[in-house]
């Protein structure tokens, strides 16, 4: 398990995460699975540990939050 | 990362090339004091420097190497360590030249710092810092110690964040943990900018907003006060935790200082009332009488003699005198002769001056016998008038000084009494001071007591002194008043927290309500999950620094108990200070915490975390990384020191240990190895000492000689 993963599993293992958006964590064990979720916390949570990189540059983050920001509004069902 | 091989040339007291051969297990490198022990853990000091600091040095040359040079001859200075690391065979090797010149001054030169890699096939010659790759900064310092005291690895106020960041499951929080902030902070603008175009509830969307501001001003400000307060809290209670621990040792000090002052005091009042002013009693109290009375008896008979003797010479006299008397009487006229007042005075002196005698009637002529022996007869009467001197004997002793000498004698046979008395008192007197000095003596003895309870006590608290463990003792109440006080606010805060969160959360729910049915809806429920995926990270971030220091514990304890199988072990806790450093301690069954281990425990419990982190680093990295400890056990008794031993020759891991254990003094006082306690340790061992003879005043004499034991 890569460092992304087990980030992902500590981020989403997040007990009011889970009940606001109520998902399975356990459904998601690896990177790719989660990208490519229905739901979007889960995908946009994985996007984020995926694109940012670990970087802490301002340039990336904006372009992070650009990418998070589209998914997030696109995938929402209001 | 396996070390096969070390070569220190010229270094220190190791002159010319000496190589040890290590196993992967246990490796002792055993010398006694100015062996060379330190030299070898700062020779690897020096190798494993990859900062490009202190690349050489003429204090790291061999001196006995230095002096046997000829001009312009020189040699090299050389650390190497071969070491096998995923697969590759790598020698690392640090060096410089040192010449000697005409004048005998040393010169150094040409520093080189290469690592060597060779997969059998290829020898690639690189620079030395690579090195940095295969055992990093970070591990590197928890790979190396020094004594015991540099055991404690969180004596570094950075050392748990530098283990969160090296060895947690999750890396990079920070930055996904600054991302977040900052992404939350955008999707709230962008939410407030949507919000701006509806018009019809912009003032409570303006009023939302100022709570917002509102809110998270004070939550930031109730942080801050928070920490303040942690830090208080910590600060007192560690200041408590100081005094818990000398805390028995202060009251023991009070209630001994409370004894002595006592004895002190009833010492001065038993010495107060000796009173040995012999001196002054002398005679003040007439003291000095009492050897006289054999004189007073002596005294008193010779004046008794010389009473008697008064008595018989007086006697004598009067008898002389009484004599004499008698024959005066006997020689007067043998008629009784008329008395002196017959005829009277007047009728005398009337016959006298008529010169006629009025009793027989004859004239008595002026001067005639008759008128002569009338005027005899006048004078006689006038003389029978007076006091009859003549009568009076005349005393014998004119002057009473043999009376006087009896009234003395009689005062003094008084005084015998009283000096019997005299004798009485004194030895009332010196038996009372006797009592008194005896009582003093006791005292004393209680004193004595009392004072190396004292300094046992001082000797006991860790370098505290009398002052401080009475003022500390003093500053209790006032310290936990203090830490109560900050604890209370630490309540109050925390649940103003709470309702300011709350507040924050309503307004934040109540803005984001607004927005529905408005353009700014989706802004503001993109907001509401950045923000609550912000949360998770936040959280995430906690729970996996929590998961290691879990992890780094219980492996510790483990360790721990092979280490202490048949001692006293308790159990260890990784702790976060309020300012973000940790702290590894020992904790009780009661989850009380064990302030003062013995030393013996206090290594072990260190080292067992050093092995937790080290087995951690391992598992990290896919790799094993050696320890290399100088004198770990210098506190060890023989039993606990070859129990450790066996216990860390067991362990799956690579270990050198530069120490003086396992030598003995042979019975010609000479130190040699302890043969027996060698054999029942498995591992490779290395016997390092002075070449002999060496001057103990010449530097230059002294040689690290180094033969392998097993």
């Amino acid at each position: 398990m890569t460092n992304k993963e087990r980030m992902l599993h500590m981020v989403l293992d997040d007990s009011k995460l889970q009940e606001l958006y109520d998902y399975d964590e356990s459904e998601y064990e690896d990177l790719y699975t989660a990208l490519n979720s229905d739901i979007t916390v889960v995908a946009a949570v994985a996007r984020i540990i995926k694109e940012l990189d670990g970087a802490t540059d301002e340039s990336t983050q904006k372009k992070v939050y650009l990418t998070v920001f589209n998914y997030i509004n696109e995938n929402l069902i209001i | 990362m396996i070390i096969k091989k070390i070569e220190i040339e010229n270094f220190r007291s190791y002159y010319k090339s000496n190589v040890f051969e290590f196993v992967n297990g246990l490796n002792l490198i055993i010398g006694s004091n100015g062996d060379g022990k330190t030299t070898f853990y700062e020779a690897l000091e020096w190798l494993f420097r990859t900062d490009g600091t202190n690349k050489m040095d003429s204090k790291f040359i061999s001196k006995k190497r230095c002096e046997e040079l000829s001009v312009d001859e020189a040699d090299d200075v050389r650390v190497a360590m071969t070491y096998e690391h995923k697969g590759y065979v790598k020698t690392l090797e640090k060096s410089f030249h040192f010449t000697k010149s005409f004048d005998g001054e040393i010169t150094i030169s040409c520093p080189d710092f290469v690592l060597v890699e060779s997969n059998g096939i290829d020898r690639m010659r690189r620079d030395g810092i690579r090195f940095d790759y295969d055992l990093p900064s970070e591990i590197c310092k928890y790979t190396m110690f020094k004594g015991e005291s540099d055991l404690d690895v969180f004596q570094n106020s950075t050392a748990l964040k530098m283990l969160v960041e090296t060895f947690s499951d999750v890396k990079d929080f920070e930055a996904y943990f600054s991302f977040m902030e900052y992404a939350t902070k955008k999707a709230e603008q962008a939410r407030d900018n949507a919000q701006k175009l509806d018009r019809k509830n912009s003032d409570k969307i303006a009023q939302l907003k100022r709570t917002i501001a509102d809110e998270s001003s004070l939550l930031s400000d109730i942080d801050k006060e928070m920490v303040n307060c942690e830090n208080e809290v910590s600060n007192f209670g560690q200041l408590l935790k100081n005094i818990e621990q000398s805390k028995e040792a202060s009251s023991m000090l009070i209630t001994v200082n409370r004894r002595i002052e006592n004895l002190k005091n009833m010492r001065n009042d038993k010495k107060n009332q000796i009173n040995e002013d012999y001196t002054i009693n002398l005679l003040d109290k007439m003291w000095i009488l009492l050897g006289f009375s054999d004189i007073a008896e002596e005294y008193s008979h010779k004046v008794n003699d010389f009473e008697l003797k008064r008595r018989k010479l007086e006697k004598q006299y009067m008898m002389t005198v009484g004599a004499e008397k008698m024959l005066k009487k006997a020689q007067q006229p043998g008629f009784v002769p008329l008395p002196v007042h017959i005829p009277g005075p007047k009728i005398m002196e009337e016959m006298l001056d008529e010169e006629v005698c009025k009793i027989c009637g004859r004239p008595a002529k002026k001067h005639s016998d008759a008128w002569n022996f009338m005027l005899q007869r006048l004078e006689e009467f006038k003389n029978s008038l007076k006091v009859n001197e003549e009568e009076d004997v005349e005393p014998y002793y004119k002057n009473n000084y043999i009376v006087e000498l009896q009234k003395r004698d009689t005062i003094l046979n008084d005084n015998l009494a009283d000096i019997t008395k005299i004798r009485h008192n004194i030895q009332k007197s010196i038996a009372e001071n006797n009592r008194l000095r005896d009582e003093i003596t006791k005292i004393d003895e209680n004193l004595n007591v009392e004072i190396e309870q004292k300094k046992r006590i001082l000797a006991q608290t860790d370098g505290l002194t009398e002052e401080q463990l009475l003022s500390n003792f003093d500053n209790i109440s006032k310290w936990m008043e203090d830490k109560n006080r900050f604890e209370q606010r630490l309540e109050r805060l925390k649940r103003e927290r709470s309702k300011h969160r709350s507040n924050l959360e309503d307004a934040q729910k109540e803005l984001d309500k607004l927005a529905e049915g408005t353009s700014a809806a989706t802004y503001a429920q993109v907001s509401s999950m950045i923000r609550q995926i912000s949360a998770a990270f936040k959280s995430a971030k906690e729970t996996n620094k929590k998961r290691l220091l879990h992890a780094i514990e219980d492996e510790a304890n483990l360790f721990l108990a092979k280490l202490n199988s048949n001692d006293f072990k308790g159990t260890i806790r990784i702790l976060e200070k309020p300012n973000g450093q940790g702290e590894a301690v020992l904790m009780n069954d009661d989850n009380s915490r064990i302030f003062n281990p013995n030393t013996a425990l206090r290594t072990t419990y260190l080292m067992s975390v050093l092995f937790a982190i080290g087995k951690l680093a391992t598992q990290r990295s896919e790799t094993e990384y050696p320890l290399i400890f100088d004198a770990p056990t210098s506190s060890f008794t023989d039993a606990k020191e070859t129990e450790f031993f066996n216990v860390i020759s067991n362990l799956d891991k690579q270990v050198v240990i530069v120490t003086k254990s396992f030598l003995k003094e042979s019975e010609s006082g000479d130190i040699v190895l302890d043969t027996n306690k060698i054999n029942e340790i498995s591992g490779r061992v290395y016997r390092i000492e002075k070449k002999k003879p060496f001057d103990d005043k010449k530097l230059g004499t002294i040689q690290t000689m180094i033969t392998k034991i097993k």
